[in-house]
């Protein structure tokens, strides 16, 4: 009896509140789903960006959970719930985390064929995600491999370190990334060493990964005595750990954080006092000032812009013109080149091939030549 | 049953109250329409359900939260990935990978229950350790044995040049089991709610006729589900379910365990995990194997996980190989909590209730976060902030009920 | 076991270790014998040639992948270019060697001995006189670097900022020239390079004389060891050539492998010990402890055996074990008084956090800005425990499950505060936008590592962290002591039994208030000692599992949830991240170049724990 007293209870409540979401009319919308601040915050700050560009009742922002690899359903009902607003016309979602996919097949399945979806930096499978959205966009972490390369063979680099776990060499494209770099080790005679850090989500967490690093560089170098060697790792958790190590050891490189950009890991490694909204360049200038009283500034590389934000800009853009435009073509790969081209001159963009020479249609993956930080003090 | 007034009713069911007002200031704030709460809450109570009530009987047979729901759904998606390898789809598929959870999860369920049996007093800890050995041995089995030692042919399932099984399986394909049932006989609230009204009427008058019910409950629960059916011709009140749909099989599956639930308990082993879990010592001395009863228990609780996690699946369409166990534990634990159970006493009810309450949060309070902050970030914190504050204050206020019952007697004892 | 068998047993492994450990010690002083000299004379020349013979392929190949590759990248081609025109030069070069083998074994090699072996004394010298040169030119230059770093502290003081706090001065070195001797030598060591080639032309048909000059940083990189003992040299040259050039290879690694023996021959006089006295042990420690100790120990064999450095491994054990030591003290008073273990440890956490972040943003230096921020985070975390142990007094039995979503609530709604919270200093928020970072860097201007430097030396390769460690010993002594006090006892009886307690007068709630209000304060510490030596505080989600990793280490220590001695807080934390520590490296050794090992890891290492948990019958020891 009791439950069927709050149970009637919650629905005299329901009816109290008679939907009174039902506007209509031509206006169209956009909406971004992001992370938090805590889970990496260039994407957050893009979101606010496009805000301010388009205006609040154009751009709806909301994040899906922090914890989202234990909150799948989370994410899901946030993207069910934007698409839900009759307005929303288009979903860029970066990172397209775990539940992006079921997400947007949900989204569809509410009979949603009008909206627009495009993922950035998609976590789940290439094949999975390509299916399910119109536009995926992400970082070319396989052509990472080659640039990664480069620089380490312009610095002359003997030995590069590569830092990862099982579950992270699961992975499509960090494997791709993977083998990619042990060919070009391969061809240009740096020896390539395979390190296995304790995984980010083991019983110690973290912070036992992190202390790892920090344990682990001091004895490679000393393994490696007299010889430069590389260090890269694929986990975002670790890069302060290894920025430090790598810092302190004056033999030591660091090609680039796992998501390029000026803003992973550096300004907490360096304790930058960035000022409040700065750009690219200054960053870039800060950062390579940093280095250099510790001697470093010839030993670290990354991209000169934040690849996450510039997929956000560019998505947000991309929906925009798409919306405006009235055009039935959703993944209109010229004008994504020519998007592309207009916001980072410079910027290379290819469709996404699997190992088995598979090209995605709709996959773009994008590349920033890495800078030398010399240039910037 | 004696008259009560709307003070007790509100304080017996303060949790409930004190989440609904929750849910309904949530609701306001979200700015949501409530066809599409409706519509999530229809899509969250299929999937879970199922999890939740598999929590039931450890409990009563006295080992807490059962966290061997999380090797339960390591076992579906063992065979889940078989399927998809075979490339069995639909409901075929779907059976067949129930049919194989069924014997791989009663053995982990049988090693989980030897294990606990060995470190009573320490499960705590041992649950912890066990769940991070478990991982690594389905790492070691996804990364290294299956794909390598074990080939898979099925497209899309090994990514060429890496080392095991890939990150996403896929079973929205042609021959998945997306919506293997689900996707059966989907009918609208409305139907729905007129054929659970028409059935439960039916039956209760045969069980009347056949005196086998209470005259007085069955009139009630009659009344009530005409209630219903009346409440959903209302044109108004059915506009608010207009978007969700509901998923009659996968219902009509967790009904069935209900009754499942309710039939074991009153079997003579249902009995028996009763008194293990009352008193260990006491079940001991009046002959019963405390061990053996305990190890049964994890075993049909570690099997119906398995098969609930099937329904996970199907419903999303696909899993993250790494991570989709990972989840299934923490929310189901705290649905039921949140329910009214304790970590000693649960009912279907109490499970049921707890699914609804908890979900209807979850999908109100991020759109009310962001509204009331006007920072999404904020509003992502304040959702698990309230999530989780709302579960601890529930644990409270049911504690707190607990121990005021029995200083019932004890007038106004007010501490701090 | 009967008690015969196991006396055998005990007989056999001990006669095993012994024996292991006389093999050990005969072979162990023929390293630096002639024995071992000629070992590794012969090893050396085998090398050399080698390294001469594949070298002047190898070194061709080098010099046509060199030049495709600046070829390539002259043209502007991308990766894929180089790596096809690499590939198409080795294959050019291979070709056009393909019949150049030689065999080495038939060869007259005096000459090239006798040569070499000079060559190896001037390398020696030359590189002799380098370290000398270097080391004078430091201490030299020492003055000019401290009144250069003094100068700097006064630019700063004029300025009106905070002098920075003491560092060590390193000297430039980029003003180092090579002295006259340096030269001399340089030259002398060439001269005997040329004589080597003369000889290796002899035997070597094919070897230039430009091909030698590109060889020579080759060949002294093969005979120049940084550390020139037995291993490294024997392992260095037979990886490269093979141990075919020997006649008694076994004698060799006899010799090679002694250390190994002497390891071993230990290891196994401790397993008997462990078996011998394991009645006592087990009564101090526990199964448990025993099976994880072990498990340690062999940890720590696996480490010798793959020649890692030990000292650096305990090391850093010991400073991990430091670290994370007062977080796991915290559980200690929560268990004392009875609320169980303290999983609501993150309310403590951000109090900690927040006395730090002020003590950056008031910029105030060094060991005061470290002591405000203890002072401060334990004065918030007092508050916020004292509030916290209101709510656990009213659900006396049921903690644990509460304080878990406690704590995981607190840290959300402390992420929303991380976000507004007034901090100005540009140290603490972030590049765009506001809100406090997600990982704030430390650095000599406040609190980095203030503990684990202070009066730190070294033993060896093995690092003391005195600071850390007095620390550590301080606030478990204070514990201690506490624990001991007529508030410790009672509270202690609380938390046994609380109806007892209770009949007895005892104030069952002030108790349960002391202890959580304690906990809560330690755990504030705690993050603070993490910090200070991991130079990053962590913000937002970061604090959400340390409770739980703290809950693990003190079990594992013995306690229980209603039982806990210090004892257990530093066995267990010691046990639980040494195992951490050396796992991984020993692991990573064991099957090198698969992340399998990362999974072993993680199997093997829960799997003892999780065995030893079985071990303990249902109950711990006290």
């Amino acid at each position: 009896m009791k439950r069927i007293t709050s149970i009637l209870l919650m629905m005299a409540m329901l009816l109290s509140l008679t939907s009174f979401a039902l506007a209509e009319g031509d206006n169209w919308k956009v909406a971004v789903l992001t992370g938090t601040v805590s889970q990496g915050e260039e994407e957050f700050r893009a979101a606010e960006k496009a805000v301010e560009k388009y205006g609040a009742d154009r751009i709806v922002t909301a994040t899906y959970p922090d914890q989202f690899m234990s909150e799948m359903e989370t994410t899901v009902s946030q993207i069910v719930a934007l698409a839900s607003d009759p307005d929303v016309k288009a979903i860029v979602m970066c990172q397209a985390v775990p539940g992006t996919k079921a997400g947007f097949e949900k989204v569809r399945e509410m009979g949603r064929d009008d909206i627009l979806l495009i993922a950035g930096v998609a976590q789940e499978d290439p094949a999975a995600i390509s299916g399910a959205s119109d536009v995926v966009l992400y970082a070319d972490e396989i052509k990472q491999g080659d640039l990664i390369m480069e620089k380490l063979a312009e610095w002359g680099v003997d030995v590069f370190i590569h830092y990862s776990f099982p579950r992270h060499m699961a992975m499509e494209l960090i494997v791709a990334r993977h083998n990619l770099l042990k060919e070009n080790a391969d061809a240009l005679g740096i020896e390539m060493v395979d390190v296995t850090a304790p995984d980010p989500t083991a019983e110690a967490g973290l912070s036992a990964s992190q202390q790892f690093i920090l344990e682990d560089v001091p004895q490679q170098m000393k393994k490696y005595e007299g010889k430069k060697v590389g260090f890269f790792t694929t986990n975002c958790g670790m890069q302060p750990s290894l920025q430090t190590a790598v810092l302190n050891e004056p033999n030591a490189y660091y090609p680039q954080p796992c998501c390029p950009s000026p803003y992973h890991a550096f300004p907490a490694t360096l304790g930058l006092e960035l000022e409040v909204g700065a750009d690219n360049e200054d960053a870039l200038r800060q950062i390579a000032a940093k280095l250099n009283e510790k001697d470093a500034a010839g030993r670290f590389s990354t991209w000169p812009a934040p690849v996450n934000m510039v997929i956000i800009e560019l998505g947000v853009d991309y929906a925009v013109e798409y919306i405006k435009s009235g055009s039935t073509e959703r993944n209109d790969s010229e004008k994504i080149f020519a998007l592309f081209e207009e916001k980072v001159p410079g910027i290379s963009v290819a469709k996404y091939k699997d190992s088995e020479g598979k090209e995605f249609d709709n996959y773009y993956i994008i590349a920033l030549p890495p800078v030398n930080f010399e240039d910037y003090l | 049953m004696a008259k009560k007034d709307i003070r007790t009713i509100l304080r017996e069911n303060a949790v409930t109250v004190m989440f609904i007002v929750l849910c309904a200031v949530g609701l306001y704030f979200s700015g949501q329409s409530i066809s599409f709460v409706m519509y999530e809450l229809f899509g969250r109570i299929s999937r879970n359900a199922f999890l939740v009530l598999a929590l039931i009987i450890p409990i009563i047979a006295g080992m807490g939260i059962n966290f061997a729901v999380t090797i339960g759904a390591m076992a579906a998606q063992i065979s889940a990935l078989w399927i998809v390898e075979w490339g069995v789809g639909g409901l075929g598929g779907f059976l067949l990978a129930a049919l194989m959870t069924l014997p791989i999860a009663a053995v982990f369920g049988f090693l989980i229950g030897k294990l606990l049996n060995k470190m009573k007093g320490q499960e705590m800890i041992g649950g912890l350790i066990l769940g991070y050995f478990a991982n690594g041995l389905y790492q070691l089995l996804f990364l290294f044995i299956f794909g390598n030692i074990i080939p898979l042919n099925a497209p899309g399932l090994v990514i060429k040049g890496s080392t095991g099984v890939a990150n996403t399986i896929n079973l929205a394909s042609e021959n998945g089991i997306k919506y293997a049932l689900d996707g059966m006989l989907r009918m609208s609230v409305k139907d729905a709610v007129y054929w659970t009204a028409g059935i439960g009427i039916a039956v209760m008058l045969i069980l009347l006729a056949l005196k086998k019910a209470d005259r007085k409950k069955a009139i009630n629960s009659c009344i009530a589900l005409a209630v219903m059916a009346g409440l959903i011709t209302i044109p108004a009140v059915n506009e608010l379910f207009s978007l969700a749909s509901v998923p009659t099989v996968t219902f009509l599956v967790i009904f069935a365990l209900c009754l499942f639930n309710n039939a074991l308990l009153k079997t003579k082993l249902g009995q028996q995990f009763r008194a293990v879990g009352q008193n260990r010592v006491v079940a001991n001395a009046a002959g019963i194997n405390v061990d053996r009863t305990r190890i049964i228990a994890i075993m049909i609780s570690t099997v119906l996980a398995g098969w609930g996690q099937l329904i996970f699946v199907q419903n999303m369409g696909s899993f993250q190989t790494y991570g989709a166990h990972e989840q299934v534990g923490l929310y189901a634990g705290a649905a039921i909590l949140v329910g009214g159970a304790s970590i000693k006493k649960a009912t279907n009810g109490q499970a049921l209730l707890g699914t609804i309450l908890f979900h209807l949060l979850f999908i109100v309070a991020p759109a009310a976060g962001k509204n009331i902050f006007g920072d999404a970030a904020v509003g992502e914190y304040f959702r698990v902030f309230i999530s989780y504050g709302v579960i601890a204050l529930a644990l409270v206020m049911h504690t707190w009920r607990g121990a005021k019952k029995k200083k019932d007697k004890q007038p106004e004892m007010e501490k701090a | 076991m009967k008690k015969g068998w196991r006396n055998i047993l005990v007989a056999a492994l001990s006669i095993l270790g012994v024996v292991c450990i006389v093999i050990g010690s005969i072979n162990m002083p023929k390293r630096t014998s002639e024995e071992g000299l000629e070992i590794i004379q012969k090893l050396r020349v085998r090398s050399l040639l080698s390294a001469v013979g594949d070298g002047v392929v190898d070194s061709y190949i080098a010099i046509a992948k060199k030049n495709a590759t600046a070829e390539v990248k002259a043209k502007g081609g991308s990766m894929s270019d180089i790596r096809k025109a690499v590939q198409d030069a080795e294959e050019r070069v291979r070709l056009e060697y393909q019949d150049a083998e030689t065999n080495y074994l038939d060869k007259d090699v005096t000459d090239v001995k006798s040569r070499l072996e000079e060559f190896d004394i001037a390398l020696g010298k030359y590189a002799d006189e380098k370290v000398k040169a270097e080391k004078e030119y430091r201490e030299s230059h020492m003055a000019e670097a401290e009144a250069l770093a003094e100068k700097k502290r006064e630019e700063a003081s004029a300025q009106g900022l905070e002098a920075p706090p003491e560092e060590t001065i390193t000297v430039d070195m980029s003003g180092f020239e090579p002295t006259d001797n340096m030269i001399a030598l340089r030259v002398e060591a060439d001269e005997v390079y040329k004589k080597l080639g003369l000889a290796l032309m002899e035997i070597e048909p094919q070897l230039s004389k430009d091909a030698l000059i590109t060889l020579q940083q080759r060949v002294e990189s093969i005979l120049y060891h940084e550390e020139r003992d037995f291993a490294t040299l024997y392992d260095g040259y037979s990886a490269f050539s093979g141990t075919d050039v020997l006649d008694d290879v076994n004698k060799a690694k006899l010799i090679r492998y002694a250390d190994d023996f002497i390891t071993v021959g230990v290891a196994l006089l401790i397993a008997a010990l462990a078996i011998f006295f394991y009645e006592s042990i087990v009564k101090a420690m526990g199964v448990p402890r025993l099976i994880i100790s072990l498990f340690f120990v062999l940890l720590c064999v696996g480490a010798l055996l793959f020649d890692l450095s030990l000292p650096v491994l305990l090391g850093n054990t010991v400073v991990r074990m430091g670290m994370n030591s007062i977080m796991v003290l915290a559980m200690f008073p929560g268990i004392q008084c009875g609320i169980s273990l303290n999983l609501g440890l993150p309310i403590g956490l951000v109090a900690g956090l927040l006395g730090g972040l002020m003590a950056i943003e008031f910029e105030i230096p060094g060991i005061w800005g470290f002591a405000f921020a203890l002072a401060s985070g334990s004065a918030i975390a007092a508050v916020a425990g004292y509030f916290y142990a209101k709510l656990l007094n009213r659900l006396k039995g049921s903690e644990m499950s509460v304080t878990t979503y406690v704590g995981f609530s607190i840290v959300s709604l402390m992420s929303i505060a991380w976000l507004m919270l007034p901090f100005n200093s540009l140290k603490l928020r972030w590049p765009l936008g506001t809100g406090l970072r997600n990982t704030i860097g430390l650095d000599k201007s406040n609190f980095w590592r203030i503990l684990d430097n202070f009066l730190a030396f070294n033993i060896g390769d093995f690092r003391v962290p005195t600071g850390l460690l007095l620390f550590m010993a301080l606030c478990c002594f204070l514990v201690w002591l506490f624990s001991r006090s007529k508030t410790g006892i009672a509270m202690r009886a609380v938390g046994n039994n609380r109806r007892f307690a209770q009949a007895t007068g005892v104030n069952v709630d002030k108790m349960r208030t002391i202890g959580t209000v304690l906990s809560t304060v330690l755990g504030a510490i705690g993050i603070l000692v993490y910090s200070q030596s991991y130079g990053f505080m962590q913000l937002y989600t970061a604090p959400r599992q340390m409770g739980f990793v703290a809950a693990s280490a003190i079990l594992i220590g013995g306690a229980s949830t209603s039982r806990a001695k210090i004892s257990h807080v530093i066995i267990g934390t010691f046990l639980f991240q040494g195992v951490l520590t050396l796992g991984m490296p020993v692991a990573n050794e064991l099957v090198p170049g698969s992340t399998i090992s990362e999974t072993m890891r993680i199997l093997i290492s829960n799997g003892i724990i999780l065995y030893a948990l079985t071990k303990s019958g249902g109950d711990t020891r006290g």
